[in-house]
């Protein structure tokens, strides 16, 4: 019974005459709709950039009376469109938050256990700095690894890291879209490759969602592009809110990239790919044929389960819609051990309809560097500056994933992400050395990694564990000091470079003083830390503001012109796709191969994985009895980080399990029962939502829930920990593996 | 005249809650408390499903059963067809509750009943309501209908919608559903009269009581079987 309901029952006499009210503590005292906030409290706005989750949407803050009153999108940002998604409205629900993190503390009792007393700043730092001493001149820097969720924080984070000669610096990538960096970054040499969803004509989802997964822009422009007519096909075993919006395919899990192959087959047989754009502009074609040659629509529906005419009419519809026409690269990927080689088939078939550097295609992000090299452009961005740092101490040893070791899969791990659930290996198994201690910002592992069960185990081993956060996370509940982070509307942030189809410098500025006064921000609390730990020198600025400065000045900016529009997008500049007007145009300047060619067969994928071009691989699926389990985003929440935010809470606390009727009929289970989910090792408690929206083969749950650490008081222990139940599995190139778990459901 | 109405594309709604969501930051509610919801209807047969997602608040009734209801006038229509509640005149009976066909209040911390007011002063001053200008995917349109260059009287007169009847709100047909799925028209309904009767005469001493006999006997049927919350 939701709260609606409730009330309308006690008010009807069916749940009794007392109207229970849970009063949850916002500072914001609730006003009915006809006081709108007196005349003489003047309403200031801050331009901003949002932290709900990691996209920094450009903000609009209203200010009233020193409170943050409400947020909106920034009306400057064109590609936002002054538009915000749910977790952006609830910027002040978390800020107003009397549940975060407010002081310094030091763990007293086991690990676990949650006994902490408050310590002041100073006394936090000394015991890391002490703690941290010893562990480097025992076991060596490496022995510390850092891991944070990606983010402006890691120049201050990684700076400690790199002070005492630590190569173990990882982002929260691998648990998200690594497959696909790896797959960007071995055919065109970077990264930095976005699609232009708003202008395309055909677009196919395979497991992407961008309809609850939210990124702002991208979202709009799907809807955008669905509004004018665009096809939007959707490859997933479940029936996401994405796939409501087009055709639905529910394809059987890991076997994705049996449906790109047989598309490229069907290209190639009917002879429907841009033949010009090939042979033009990329390497590798000849060997893709003879990958994909028996790749048949009639081979891939016995391996997808999608009848062989649907493969042959989207192969077709999608290439007749070239160059509009987008194959999705995907976000949250890792699917199987191999799923880079899914990134990179889906890339090769997208290039294979010359869909680069074309409205509706995919394109080089153009931040100042890119657009300098069009003489037409020089001149008008110039890129951010850099904050110089004495040489760090060259690391004694490699990093503990093999990132960068050449002649094995790892040689392709990006150095700047790494493989992060290695660290849960290293530390339970001493391979390749032994870690002692982790230092965690912004990242939750228990519930972020996979197998949290052996993260716990892992966490106990440690010597130091420290966790920059905003809440007493899961995994903050085991640590030996915890530092309270203040929020991201309360602090400056090192200015961004958000470019698209243009230079964008968005900036993050303070928009209330701290809200709880014993709360730092990152640069600060990794500055005094470091300056404790004599790394001083390595943090050359007095404060944030001149550290903006320093980025500033060399890119011709001022922080007061950052803050008139909280974003800076050159003037007279307008976007630009380089094959628009001219389709045999240079692409020289965005394909940052050495060959300058957007390479599908890539010698150094070869060297390190023997695959040079995508190969299948088949695995296994769900034998009787079992369902393959799958996971995936909502729009409500940011992965393990939001769930504990009152007004996102109150929207959803729970994450029951998709099961089809067709299963859950034989197993005796009705929507709403009781369950027990079984991966072997791990079991899990949940509750069933019978639905027609999934493979009878497949379950699935959204992800961020089951939470086990009691101040997290709104979740706590509701809903289903994904991660209890998947292994840590690392794949190829140091990827999570989150479609290859199978489990068995029974009625609790 | 002014006459507010709003119009919405469920076909446009991706259920991310961003409205209901802003109209509490606007209004400072707490996280319990909010004036709009999303009803989401999945139909079909594996794998030919449908899904539309239904936005549902204050229908701004013509004729509203919850002003009908209310024995000291709180709850009063605009002339320009805002419904709004003077808080300082409401006495928590709470007969506005159990009249409203659309589900479309919900009571504060101070029991107070509140609803959404089409933002009526934030747009006396020039804004927009919160949930129109934060949605991402445009499934809203508010405006004065009574203004032919409005936004709304032109998206009125140049595409298929369907008005709820007796109320100020638009809808545009969901393409994969039948239009059942929308809100029905306003039909005060039958125990409104009863309460109406009930709430006139008395004085305002002893209508605690009555309302609490009142409602807890007749409404119980007509109520639950209106309520079409699929949250």
């Amino acid at each position: 019974m939701n709260r609606r309901q409730f009330l309308k029952s006690a008010l009807l006499g069916a749940g009794g005459t007392a109207i229970a009210i849970s009063g949850f503590g916002t500072l914001t005292k609730a006003a009915p709709p006809s006081s709108i906030a007196a005349e003489n409290n003047q309403e200031t706005t801050v331009f901003s950039a949002c932290e709900m989750c990691r996209n920094q949407c450009p903000i609009a803050v209203k200010v009233v009376n020193g409170k943050v009153s409400k947020i909106e999108g920034n009306p400057h940002d064109a590609d936002f469109g002054g538009v915000l998604c749910a977790r952006g409205n609830a910027g002040p629900s978390l800020l107003y938050d009397p549940q975060r993190l407010k002081k310094p503390m030091l763990r007293t009792g086991e690990r676990g256990t949650g006994k902490y007393k408050e310590v002041s700043w100073d006394e936090a730092y000394t015991y890391i700095a002490e703690k941290l001493k010893v562990i480097q001149q025992n076991d060596g820097g490496e022995a510390v690894a850092f891991a944070s969720r990606k983010g402006p924080h890691d120049w201050f984070f990684r700076t400690i890291a790199q002070g005492i000669g630590s190569p173990n610096m990882f982002s929260h990538e691998a648990t998200c879209p690594l497959t696909r960096s790896v797959a960007l970054d071995s055919m065109f040499g970077v990264e930095g490759i976005a699609a232009d969803y708003g202008n395309a004509k055909y677009i196919v989802s395979i497991g992407r969602n961008w309809l609850e997964g939210i990124h702002v822009a991208q979202t709009r422009g799907i809807m955008k592009a669905v509004g004018n007519g665009a096809k939007l096909v959707v490859l997933d075993p479940r029936f996401s809110v994405t796939a409501s919006m087009g055709e639905w395919v529910p394809i059987k899990g890991a076997t994705d990239l049996a449906f790109v192959m047989a598309m490229a087959n069907v290209m190639i047989a009917e002879e429907k790919y841009d033949k010009d754009f090939v042979e033009r502009y990329t390497s590798g074609f000849d060997q893709w044929k003879v990958a994909v040659k028996d790749k048949t629509p009639e081979w891939a529906e016995k391996e997808t389960g999608i009848p062989q005419e649907t493969i042959l009419r989207i192969a077709r519809e999608f290439a007749e819609s070239r160059p509009k026409a987008i194959l999705d690269f995907g976000w949250r990927t890792g699917l199987a051990p191999n799923d880079y080689q899914l990134r990179r088939a889906i890339m090769i078939v997208n290039m294979m309809v010359g869909n680069f550097e074309t409205p509706g295609g995919y394109y080089r992000v153009k931040n100042a560097s890119v657009v300098n090299r069009f003489p037409e452009m020089t001149g008008l961005a110039k890129a951010l500056g850099a904050v110089s740092q004495p040489a760090f101490p060259k690391p004694v040893t490699s990093r503990i994933d093999g990132t960068g070791i050449k002649g094995i899969p790892s040689q392709l791990i990006p150095e700047g992400d790494g493989a992060v659930g290695q660290i849960t290996e290293s530390i339970l198994t001493g391979q390749p050395y032994q870690i002692k201690a982790w230092m965690v910002h912004r990242f939750n592992p228990v519930i972020s990694l996979p197998e949290s069960d052996r993260v716990i185990e892992a966490l106990k081993k440690l010597d130091l564990l420290v966790v920059c956060d905003l809440y007493m996370t899961d995994t903050a509940m085991f640590a030996d000091v915890i530092l309270p982070e203040c929020t991201y509307l309360e602090r400056y942030e090192q200015v961004y470079d958000m470019s698209g189809l243009m230079p964008k410098y968005v900036l993050r500025q303070p928009a209330v003083p701290l809200v709880y006064p014993d709360t730092k921000p990152a640069w600060r609390i990794y500055k005094e830390l470091g300056e404790k730990m004599g790394l001083g020198q390595y943090f050359p600025y007095a404060d944030i503001v001149d550290f903006i400065n320093q980025q500033l000045t060399p890119a011709g900016l001022t922080l007061n012109q950052m803050k008139e529009k909280g974003v800076w997008i050159p003037v007279g500049m307008k976007p630009f796709y380089i094959r628009e007007n001219d389709p045999t145009a240079s692409l020289d300047n965005v394909v940052s191969k050495p060959s300058k060619k957007i390479e599908f067969y890539s010698e150094e994928v070869q060297e390190a994985t023997k695959q040079g071009i995508p190969q299948y691989k088949q695995y296994p699926q769900p034998e009787e009895g079992k369902f393959r389990f799958v996971q995936g985003k909502v729009a409500v929440h940011t992965n393990a980080g939001t769930i504990n935010v009152p007004v996102l809470n109150e929207v959803m606390s729970q994450n029951p399990l998709w099961i089809h009727k067709i299963s859950a009929d034989k197993l005796g289970i009705r929507d709403g029962d009781a369950i027990i989910i079984s991966a072997g090792k791990y079991e899990h408690k949940g509750t069933a939502k019978v639905t027609q929206g999934i493979r009878p083969d497949t379950v699935f749950c959204y992800h961020g829930f089951g939470r086990i650490s009691p101040e997290l008081k709104r979740a706590y222990g509701k809903g289903i920990n994904d991660n209890k139940l998947i292994p840590n599995e690392i794949g190829e190139v140091g990827n999570v593996c989150t479609s290859m778990t199978f489990v068995t459901v029974k009625k609790a | 005249m002014t006459k507010y109405a709003m119009c919405i594309d469920p076909n446009k709604c991706i259920g991310c809650n961003a409205c209901r969501i802003a109209c509490q930051m606007q209004w400072s509610l707490s996280p319990a408390v909010y004036f709009n919801r999303l009803e989401e209807h999945v139909e079909g047969e594996y794998p030919k499903l449908s899904r539309v997602i239904v936005p549902v608040q204050c229908q701004h009734c013509d004729q509203p059963p919850c002003e009908k209801v209310c024995p000291t006038k709180a709850t009063y229509k605009r002339e320009d067809g805002v419904v709004l509640i003077d808080s300082d005149k409401c006495i928590k009976c709470k007969y506005c509750m159990a009249a409203c066909p659309y589900n479309a209040r919900v009571l504060n911390e101070d029991g107070l009943p509140q609803k959404c007011s089409f933002c009526a002063d934030y747009v006396a001053k020039g804004g927009i309501p919160a949930c129109v200008s934060t949605c991402m995917c445009k499934v809203r349109i508010f405006g004065d209908i009574d203004d032919p260059g409005s936004e709304i009287s032109e998206y009125l007169a140049s595409h298929q919608t369907v008005r709820i009847q007796g109320t100020s709100m638009y809808y545009v047909p969901p393409v994969k559903m039948d239009s059942s799925v929308l809100p029905p028209a306003c039909v005060t309904p039958i125990h409104v009269n009863v309460l109406k009767d009930v709430a006139q005469p008395v004085s305002k001493g002893i209508l605690g009581l009555a309302a609490a006999a009142v409602v807890g006997g007749v409404v119980l049927n007509n109520a639950k079987g209106g309520d079409k919350n699929h949250e």
